[in-house]
């Protein structure tokens, strides 16, 4: 069944047709989620949470754009959502700066299976704007706007999360890891530094 | 090796390739949940349409009754205040029981008395 094919079924509310969308779509996007919340039961909750809205809302997919993209869009949301219930951005960020340390060994787990599981480590700041950032590829503008920081702190998080994965690419051995780049290929337009405030 | 790879795109690159199944649990969940939303869609749906034809029951059996009782009214207030007879006046009306006569409201507002004096 086409995608077109695919979309229209689930606007009937074809339940196996829905069942084929969540089947064809589910594995990336669960990848997506488990990026952002870090246990498989959270993970799973949005994951339902979000193809929820998918199916109850797919009128509004008006086939502009990929529908990949679509769904995307709202398991990243929904991804955000979740942990705002829990994280006050503005009030972490300054946190997150501490280094926390990461033994050697458990790195070395790592190595055999995916350099992205080093996400995980990073710190929420971090590890947010990171994944919204150069995985989603949303503007500094776009996730101050989202995380309720600033543009430069958005920035600050990137950079830092950025050195930080480098470091740990290094302990991890990873080969040609000194030839990376952490530089930031883009430039936007540059705003007053935020004062981050936390509770006390 | 290249030099001054983008660290950024070795995370893409990964991500890319990400794919994980959820439980079996997961569609089953999600499955549940669409099914409560569709039942509950369905008796919203059954709710409004009652309340809506209830309402449209009540204007069709109370509609009538008050436009007949609202005619009912109106002529009942033609019965208590019936129109004000014209009267043609001569030189002798001007007595003081018909000046006393004349100065009666005429019961309905906006009624005019019309005097005609003489010939």
């Amino acid at each position: 069944m086409s995608e077109k094919d695919l979309i229209n079924a689930c606007r009937q509310r074809d339940r196996r047709a829905q069942q084929a969308l969540y089947d064809r779509f589910a594995p990336n996007m669960f990848g997506v989620c488990k990026r952002y919340v870090k246990t498989q039961e959270d993970a799973e909750d949005v994951l339902i949470e979000a193809f929820f809205k998918v199916l109850t809302n797919i009128e509004q997919y008006k086939g502009e754009g990929s529908f990949e993209g679509w769904i995307r869009r709202i398991v990243v949301n929904e991804s955000l959502m979740a942990l705002r219930k829990r994280v006050n951005f503005s009030q972490v960020l300054e946190l997150t700066d501490v280094d926390i340390p990461v033994t050697t060994s458990a790195l070395q787990d790592l190595v055999a299976r995916d350099i992205l599981n080093l996400i995980d480590i990073l710190p929420i700041g971090y590890r947010t704007v990171f994944n919204l950032y150069v995985l989603e590829g949303y503007k500094h503008r776009e996730i101050a706007q989202i995380m309720g920081i600033s543009i430069n702190t958005s920035k600050s998080q990137l950079i830092l999360a950025k050195k930080r994965l480098k470091n740990l690419l290094e302990q991890i051995r990873y080969p040609g890891i000194e030839l990376f780049d952490i530089e930031e290929e883009e430039e936007e337009v540059v705003e007053a530094p935020e004062k981050i405030t936390t509770k006390p | 090796m290249t030099p001054n790879r983008d660290l950024s795109e070795l995370f893409r690159q990964q991500a890319s390739k990400v794919q994980e199944r959820p439980g079996p649990s997961v569609w089953r969940r999600l499955s549940r949940r669409l099914d409560a939303h569709e039942r509950w869609n369905k008796v919203a749906l059954r709710i409004s349409t009652q309340v809506v034809l209830f309402f449209l029951l009540l204007l069709a059996i109370v509609g009538p009754v008050l436009i007949g009782v609202s005619l009912e009214e109106q002529r009942r207030a033609e019965l208590r205040n019936p129109p004000v007879i014209l009267q043609v006046l001569s030189q002798e009306d001007t007595l003081p029981e018909m000046r006393r006569f004349l100065a009666l409201p005429s019961g309905v507002a906006g009624d005019t008395i019309h005097v005609q004096i003489g010939d």
